[in-house]
């Protein structure tokens, strides 16, 4: 199957971007300017939908099959999940924006419902990955140990990989 | 709503084959005093529809009508249909990391096409299958350039992203690294006082165009790491790199920085991916998977994880790489983003929002609002005075259903009166005018 580069031809267009009539683009100092365009792929949308079909067809994934591997979260995600991720009202706030009320509760809710299974006094819910609860795991441990000594740090926290309940 | 086929028929023939006759037979060998032996005290499952509904309730609660000036890293640019056509594609929304390249063709491909998008536009010799995001990719950088180099001190411009500096520092005493801030002069970096700090130096971290949006003198802040051999680190933008030179091109040993800007929706912060690009010097002490291009047996080319000697599962202890997943499915986003824009639409990317962001300038100062760096030439970003604390003009404007901007004097003194405003391709001259009126 060819790389996508390979099915490209120069002139052709995918997308369309607004251009505000009438508005000037600023120049970019000569210095900064790009000299060389990036050798993107030219392709028309059906093109580029095409690729992408053709390549998913060369994969395996849970849908296609049983895939007994547990190391991972080889496990099945609710489709309705995809569809409810991508609510506007989730889908395009901004990260920088003022803490909705909403979204405190909600993480309140989820953490209360892991309370129940795994009953710690507190649970922070973390948005990144494994990476990141291992990391602020080794961080407090090492905190801990700092102020109370060996005794202490080891009898109270509890790693979940993130993977699983995402 | 069930994800389970097994019936209790199923059940209980299975129980029978392995001899016994209730499930909790199978934990008898855990001790009582450890094992779970009530009812989980959570709500009953609801239905699909009965979450559905739940979860509309909650997002119509989030104020996402406002209009959207907020960026400072994560921006909200169009994402197109087809991107989401091909993430919902079920081979590669439910895909495990491609241990077995023969049923994973494409994913691996796919990662590959995306490795050599990311070499493109940022001008390196190869890049990783994608990292976290655009703060943690930082830190990855740092642990290369420290074993690079086999120094320890790592300078970061105060004009790079503070949730960036935040993140490096977070990880930096696991490293070992001491972190030198150089700070700004108004709102750009000074390439003398980069020099000055970077002896002795790992690297030198920068952002361009930096988190004020201004355009730094990134050829000269390379140059300066350069000189006193440490390595330049390029924290970029990729819608911005259409029209701004490529961070290899001006002498950067790695490029790095959030993708989200292309292919990805904000989503309150994630999950995004980062991306980290390097000069073939530092090859194998990339982080990350890469994908690279073979021969099969036939004599057919396919794709496959290389320099795995790298890797955690292999080396252990002596890995310069600790991450065996990536953000594969949303680094696709990018790539099939990418693959639409073309060289052509990216560039016109870059120009639209610059084009807007100056109408913006222009339009402010009429209104009487000053520019923060009124010197300096800007991206898709600018700081501007709102002549009040910026928080309280802030919810002025809110009030009008403007989101005006990030106020940057949570990050930075003396800028308690300012805003951060990002303009995308999804702002209008309508929707300038309304900032315009909000913040007069």
């Amino acid at each position: 199957m060819k790389l996508i580069y390979e099915k490209s031809k120069s002139g052709r267009r995918g997308i369309g971007i607004p251009r505000p009539e009438g508005l000037a683009v600023p120049e970019v100092p000569e210095e900064l300017r790009r000299k060389r365009p990036p050798r993107l792929p030219e392709l028309a949308e059906p093109e580029v939908l095409r690729h992408f079909t053709e390549l998913s067809t060369r994969n395996f994934g849970i849908d296609t099959g049983f895939y007994p591997l547990g190391s991972c979260t080889m496990k099945y995600n609710p489709r309705v999940n995809e569809r409810l991720v991508g609510l506007p009202g989730f889908a395009r706030l901004h990260p920088l924006a003022r803490i909705p009320a909403l979204v405190v509760a909600y993480v309140a809710r989820i953490t209360g419902n892991l309370g129940a299974v795994v009953p710690f006094a507190a649970i922070a819910a973390h948005r990144l990955h494994f990476a990141a609860h291992a990391l602020a795991t080794e961080r407090l441990t090492d905190k801990q140990q700092q102020q109370q000594g060996h005794q202490a740090w080891c009898q109270s926290i509890l790693l979940a990989p993130g993977a699983h309940v995402d | 709503m069930s994800y389970l086929s097994l019936t209790d028929a199923d059940r209980e023939a299975m129980l029978a084959t392995v001899g016994v006759s209730t499930i909790d037979e199978l934990f008898a060998d855990i001790p009582p005093g450890v094992r779970f032996d009530r009812a989980l005290d959570v709500p009953p499952a609801l239905t699909e529809a009965e979450l559905q509904r739940h979860m509309e309730e909650l997002a119509a609660k989030n104020a996402v009508e406002e209009i959207c000036f907020l960026g400072g890293g994560i921006y909200d640019h169009y994402v197109p249909a087809v991107v989401d056509a091909v993430l919902q594609r079920g081979e590669l929304l439910t895909a495990y990391t491609p241990y077995q390249p023969e049923m994973s063709q494409g994913v691996l491909q796919a990662i590959f096409e995306y490795q050599t998008a990311i070499c493109e536009l940022t001008g390196m010799d190869v890049s990783n299958a994608s990292g976290y995001d655009g703060t943690t990719v930082a830190a990855d950088a740092c642990f290369v350039a420290k074993h690079a180099t086999g120094r320890s001190k790592v300078v970061v411009t105060e004009a790079t992203s503070p949730q960036v500096r935040q993140v490096v520092k977070t990880y930096a005493p696991g490293f070992g690294l001491e972190i030198v801030e150089v700070p700004h002069v108004d709102g750009a970096t000074d390439p003398d006082r980069v020099r000055e700090a970077a002896a002795d130096a790992a690297a030198v971290i920068f952002q361009h165009p930096n988190f004020f949006g201004v355009l730094e003198n990134a050829p000269e802040l390379a140059a300066a790491a350069n000189e006193a051999e440490a390595m330049p680190i390029a924290h970029v933008d990729l819608v911005s790199l259409g029209v701004l030179e490529a961070p290899g091109a001006y002498g950067s040993a790695l490029a790095i920085g959030e993708g989200q800007s292309v292919g990805n929706a904000m989503s309150y912060g994630g999950p995004h991916y980062g991306f980290l690009a390097a000069r073939n010097d530092y090859i194998r002490r990339l982080p990350g998977r890469i994908v690279g291009e073979t021969v099969d047996a036939a004599g057919e080319r396919g794709y496959v994880l290389t320099l795995q000697t790298r890797e955690q599962h292999i080396r252990r202890e002596k890995a310069t790489s600790n991450i065996t997943t990536n953000q594969t499915l949303l680094a696709l986003a990018g790539l099939v983003h990418l693959s639409l824009l073309g060289p052509q639409g990216l560039r016109e990317l870059g120009e639209t929002c610059m084009a807007l962001a100056q109408y913006a300038k222009t339009e402010l100062d009429k209104a009487g609002l000053e520019l923060v760096f009124p010197e300096r030439t800007t991206f898709k970003e600018f700081a501007v005075r709102t002549g009040r604390n910026a928080r309280e003009a802030l919810q002025a404007a809110r009030a009008k259903g403007v989101y005006a901007g990030y106020p940057l004097g949570r990050d930075y003194e003396g800028l308690d009166d300012a805003l951060l405003v990002a303009f995308t391709e999804r702002r209008t001259v309508d929707e300038i005018d309304r900032l315009v009126e909000a913040l007069r």
